[in-house]
């Protein structure tokens, strides 16, 4: 078995609200290991993003607090680190590419300068061979005129290469470990394709882990080893890439495939599941998907699933209980 | 031929992508706008009489000769006329933008250092000190500002020094207010969270990051506020609390010729003019200040 490199394990994430405290985490547990592509999808709303934030220690200190669970990075629980000890990691092991690549550069720095910030940080190079490392990296992730391009401003470049540019910042101290908050969301679909295989390119080079959040099934076919589909704040499924797609277990994963448009589906309307992702406060002791799941019975409604195990093939569903074992095709 | 005419576009690109030099480039954006070539044209014109004003006055603006009192102006070589103790009223408004330029200029920056240190630290770091410090801003913003640059003045005393303390208090609430929300609109920005997200510490985000994009607010800002307080020198020295005759100030010769409107236009017409001037000079300036800083139309 390959080496894990980073596992997070019943991780439970409260804000403070006006109203009170809510728990948009619940649970969560998936591990990643070295060299791999975990794909964790999930409709807006339901913690792709807060846990994300939680690995990266970017949550916010005031609002939020990690309840239960640990997060393991390289066996180490970095729940607990304090802001200098979490510095050294971030940008340096772990880096993360942010959804929006229009407004994740600062506007008054050139590219050049926003580029030297982690090399500075993290590395003891000169001036010179920062800017060596810089011109390289952008060549890269395929950047013309990369000389040129460091002394432009964010606003000069088109979306395209802000997040080429922004790639090139995650990657610069080759870190362990990259999340990628839906990369590609903010882009055409064209741009999105040369993103997609520019990334699974720099990962099979570098032999990095990914962690790519997502709601796009087809990104997430394009790209990933194994797959996490998150619902309301916990993980309903967990499978390989294939398997997940022929033979999904959870009726959310399967909704979220059907959502899918197909070829030649062209005139009918596309599939959709009904009803929205409930507020964290307003799960009740059932299962989360029950009030939308077409197939819910009175056992859903009362209880909460455990994680129901097919081999490497987990799911929160009562339809998988042993005795039960339902076929959703 | 073809090669040729290639690498000549190149070149061009190459040409025009390079860096200005800081100058050039302000004067050639500078010139594309004529409200902001007369602003910035009056403001030199006002820092030069401030500095040389003594060479080109035609008389001594402390020296009155009584028997020369109240002269039309364009008589016996006054431009401008005199005043009421015979006085040359173009001398005295030469002389008086010294005192104007180095109120308005000291006043703006002190109040922007004040206002933008008690903006930044109640943007950045928000919780309590945020709260205690907007607070106070609050209470002082619903003082009128004449009234309370006069009570401070009051306290403080008279003075060139003290009336720049007096207004800078007074005015520093303005840059809190406008620099707070600007740090607060942009520590949310992505372009933080992704420079945390590399490892960059605290205060490096603040000094870094934060700084440098407020720093137009506050260029505009200081500009826009100067014109303000040049005005607001004037009414305090009009009213008597600020710069004391004989000292030739633009509100105190006001003040003066106020007894004279009927008999003695000229006494108040020409120094209010000079306000005038200086406050529009400034404020083309400023707004100019604004079109153009924006790192967005940067390069445009």
């Amino acid at each position: 078995m390959t080496e894990v490199l980073l596992e997070i394990k019943d991780l439970g994430i409260q804000f403070k609200t006006g109203e009170g405290a809510i728990q948009p985490i619940r649970g969560v547990n998936f591990t990643l290991k070295k060299g791999e592509t975990l794909g964790v999808v999930g409709e807006s709303g339901s913690g792709k993003s807060v846990t994300s934030l939680a690995v990266m220690g970017l949550l916010p200190e005031k609002k939020s607090k990690i309840v239960s669970g640990s997060i393991l990075f390289n066996n180490e629980d970095i729940t607990h680190l304090n802001e200098r000890q979490y510095r050294k990691l971030r940008g340096n092991e772990m880096s993360m590419i942010f959804q929006e690549p229009m407004t994740s550069l600062n506007p008054v720095f050139t590219i050049g300068e926003q580029l030297g910030e982690p090399l500075k940080q993290h590395k003891k190079m000169s001036k010179k061979e920062r800017k060596e490392a810089i011109i390289k990296i952008l060549k890269q992730v395929g950047i013309p005129r990369a000389e040129q391009i460091i002394n432009d401003y964010p606003h000069q470049l088109s979306g395209g290469m802000r997040q080429r540019v922004m790639i090139s910042l995650a990657l610069l101290c080759e870190p362990k470990l990259l999340i990628c908050d839906e990369p590609t969301t903010a882009l055409d679909v064209t741009i999105q394709a040369q993103i997609l295989e520019l990334m699974k390119q720099i990962k099979a080079e570098k032999n990095m882990s990914l962690l790519f959040i997502t709601h796009d099934l087809g990104v997430v076919a394009e790209m990933c080893d194994r797959v996490v589909v998150m619902y309301a704040g916990e993980i309903v499924e967990v499978a390989e890439i294939n398997e997940l797609f022929d033979n999904p277990l959870h009726p959310y994963t399967k909704g979220l495939i059907d959502s899918l448009p197909t070829n030649n589906a062209r005139k009918s309307k596309l599939y959709s599941i009904k009803g929205q992702v409930p507020k964290p406060d307003e799960i009740g002791k059932g299962c989360a998907f029950a009030n939308r799941c077409p197939y819910a019975f009175n056992k859903c409604v009362e209880s909460a699933p455990p994680t129901f195990s097919k081999g490497e093939h987990l799911s929160k569903c009562w339809l998988q209980e042993s005795d039960r074992q339902v076929n959703i095709q | 031929m073809e090669t040729n005419t290639v690498t000549t576009t190149n070149q061009q690109i190459d040409l025009l992508v390079k860096k200005k030099s800081g100058f050039k480039d302000f004067f050639r954006k500078l010139s594309r706008s004529w409200t902001g070539m007369l602003g910035f044209s009056l403001i030199i014109l006002l820092l030069l009489l401030s500095v040389f004003g003594g060479l080109i006055a035609p008389f001594d603006p402390m020296d009155a000769p009584l028997r020369e009192r109240l002269l039309p102006p364009l008589t016996d070589g006054h431009i401008l006329g005199t005043d009421q103790l015979g006085r040359d009223i173009l001398s005295r408004i030469i002389a008086g933008t010294k005192v104007s330029v180095i109120i308005g200029l000291a006043t703006a920056l002190l109040a922007g250092l004040i206002g933008t240190v008690v903006g930044v630290i109640a943007g950045y770091f928000r919780g309590w000190i945020d709260v205690v410090l907007m607070r106070i801003v609050d209470v002082q913003l619903s003082f009128p500002f004449i009234l309370l640059v006069l009570v401070i003045s009051a306290v403080l005393g008279a003075g060139l020094t003290n009336i720049v303390i007096s207004l800078a208090l007074a005015g520093w609430v303005v840059f809190a207010r406008v620099i707070r929300s600007e740090v607060l609109a942009i520590r949310e920005k992505e372009f933080i969270t992704a420079a945390i997200a590399t490892g960059v510490p605290k205060f490096e985000i603040l000094f870094r990051h934060i700084l440098p994009n407020i720093f137009t607010p506050i260029i505009i800002l200081v500009s826009l506020q100067m014109g303000t307080y040049i005005i607001a020198e004037a009414s305090v020295s009009f009213l008597g609390f600020g710069v004391q005759p004989p000292t030739p100030a633009w509100g105190n010769m006001l003040n003066e010729g106020k007894d004279y409107i009927f008999s003695s236009w000229w006494l108040i017409t020409f120094p209010g003019i000079a306000i005038i001037i200086t406050t529009l000079g400034v404020n083309l300036f400023g707004d100019w200040l604004r079109d153009t800083l924006d790192p967005e139309l940067k390069g445009e």
